[in-house]
């Protein structure tokens, strides 16, 4: 028998958070006065160590009785994990919505947010992918609720984990339905047992269906989108900042890993077909379509900085759907790119609305009236960062867009390109709308 | 193996049968004399004063939650502590260390919420 696992070296970044927790816990305890400073050190440094640990993890395969498995695949998402968590620390640190009294809490629960989004990159077990959701659901609800004393931080929280009760419930019917037809919990293996042939196929579409829901929660997906807007508007900014770029990767991570490697059969050209009679790529399709549209109407009309970055982030899951329809290698490298590009922009476009809403008291648009004659410099960098969102040249955001926009001209899916174009067009009006009301 | 539940139902059915025949009876053929004074809740014989209903106090939320804890850590000692014996030839040293990470990081919690005043009964 053995009683231990017989790797231990697989989780020593996990383990490194683990201790960074407890010791920013504890110092936070002990030491009143030094709390904000103290927390922020420990978290920094736990997540360089894991950092530099992750950078030169060596990519062994599966581990831990198979319940993670180590490849570059993962690698990539959690090195991305660590930078947002390293800058929501930094950002944590100088914002004034973290209140005092809790700042050794914020670095705490951080870093166990990160923990659960680095177990969600690796894990390759059912169980394990719900532990890891559900640690951090709890971590983020906690997160967005950490200023108590305001009432929408508290409303906001409170409708966060009332959905996510709800959804959670869904996927781990999935889940339980998914064991049952395969009597397997490991990822690998039900692949296998459901490409043997003798499945259910109305089975698999339920489940199929049971699970997007479940992980499109995660990910602001149309229809599960309606927490987004109002938890990033009135939660603290770095934790708004954070959850939609840190969360939003983790969860197209979890929805890559299950859709492509569970339910769909990988062919030697790089191209991926639906496993079973039911072509999920279409339906994928239909709902990058209405999440584009519906972020990007719905932006334009608002008044409130961080409800329009929001559903601005809404929209941009749609296009990042976009890069699954394809249904090839090039479609998930041009997803990974964009998520990247995406991290930079919306971070910088909530760095600097954290910044003006702890100059200004408010985030509400109109109170950034004037920034471009009072402060110039800010503004500009600040039209960068929104230029770069709604797509334009030579931004980040536009060679994101142009890699998916190639992708899908290949696969010929041109109904989808040409709707995703008239979204940027729409997002143009919006950000020059904002920019407009900035100067 | 159903029948072996049987006696259960016939007992059950008995029982209930037997309770309702005794409220019933008293309640049908007892004599009835009521006056507004025998509905007064009994206050040890003077006339009730005050609300019955007073602001609950929160305190009892607290410590509900801490015994939910620190209950099902305990729970989770049970089944280690009766394969510990056993296993002690083979890998006793590791599963010690285990369970006192296991204990360590419940303590951790406990030192918080000590600390932040959580178990300050007033």
């Amino acid at each position: 028998m053995n009683f231990l696992p017989t790797n231990f070296s697989a989780v020593v970044p996990e383990l490194i958070l683990v201790f960074a927790l407890v010791a920013v816990l504890l110092v936070g305890l002990w030491q009143e006065e030094m709390k904000r400073f103290l927390g922020l050190g420990i978290a920094l440094l736990g997540l360089a160590i894991a950092f530099i640990v992750v950078w030169f993890q060596p990519t062994a395969g599966e581990e831990f009785f198979s319940m993670i498995t180590l490849d570059r695949f993962g690698r990539f998402f959690k090195i991305m994990v660590l930078i947002i968590s390293a800058s929501t620390a930094i950002f944590g640190f100088k914002s004034q919505e973290i209140p005092d009294n809790r700042s050794s809490e914020f670095f705490a629960i951080l870093l166990a947010l990160t923990l659960g989004l680095l177990l969600l990159s690796v894990s390759t077990n059912l169980t394990l992918i719900f532990l890891s959701i559900e640690m951090v659901t709890i971590s983020s609800v906690i997160l967005v609720g950490i200023n108590r004393e305001k009432r929408e931080a508290n409303e906001a929280a409170l409708k966060f984990i009332a959905y996510s009760v709800v959804v959670s419930g869904i996927l781990i019917f999935g889940f339980s339905l998914l064991y049952g037809m395969t009597h397997s919990l490991n990822i690998w293996k039900i692949h296998t047992a459901l490409m043997s042939g003798a499945s259910n196929q109305l089975g698999i579409s339920a489940i199929l269906l049971l699970l997007l829901v479940g992980f499109g929660f995660k990910i602001a997906m149309v229809p599960l989108h309606m927490w987004a807007p109002d938890v990033f508007q009135a939660a603290p900014t770095p934790v708004s900042a954070f959850l939609s770029t840190a969360t939003l990767a983790a969860g197209f991570a979890i929805l890559i890993r299950i859709l492509f490697g569970v339910f769909a059969i990988n062919q030697p050209d790089g191209t991926f077909v639906p496993l079973g009679s039911f072509d999920w790529s279409i339906l994928l399709a239909g709902i990058a379509a209405l999440t584009m549209t519906l972020g990007n109407l719905a932006a334009m009309r608002q008044e409130d900085a961080k409800r329009l970055l929001g559903y601005s982030t809404v929209a941009h899951v749609g296009f990042l759907l976009m890069g699954l329809v394809v249904m090839n290698k090039a479609g998930l490298a041009a997803l990974l790119m964009y998520l990247v590009a995406f991290y930079f922009m919306n971070y910088g476009a909530f760095l600097i609305i954290g910044a003006l809403a702890d100059k200004t008291k408010s985030t509400q648009i109109s109170s950034f009236r004037g920034l471009g004659l009072k402060s110039p410099f800010i503004c500009c960098i600040l039209v960068t960062f929104l230029f770069s969102l709604s797509g334009i040249p030579p931004f980040g955001g536009f060679l994101g867009k142009f890699e998916l926009f190639r992708v899908m001209l290949h696969k010929g899916a041109h109904w989808l390109l040409v709707l995703a174009v008239v979204n940027c067009v729409i997002s143009f009006f919006t950000t020059r709308g904002f920019c407009r009301r900035c100067f | 193996m159903q029948a072996q539940y049987l006696p259960v139902l016939i007992a059950l059915i008995f029982s209930g049968f037997f309770v309702f025949a005794l409220l019933g009876l008293s309640h049908l053929l007892g004599p009835r004399n009521d006056y507004p004074e025998k509905q007064v809740p009994y206050e040890c014989g003077v006339p009730p004063e005050g609300s019955p209903r007073h602001p609950f106090s929160i305190k009892f939320y607290l410590i509900a939650l801490f015994f939910i804890l620190f209950d099902i850590e305990i729970v989770f000692l049970f089944p280690w502590a009766v394969v510990y014996r056993k296993l002690v030839p083979h890998a006793g040293l590791v599963i010690l260390v285990d369970v006192a990470i296991f204990i360590g990081v419940l303590l951790v919690g406990l030192a918080y919420i000590w600390r932040k005043g959580a178990l300050e009964w007033e």
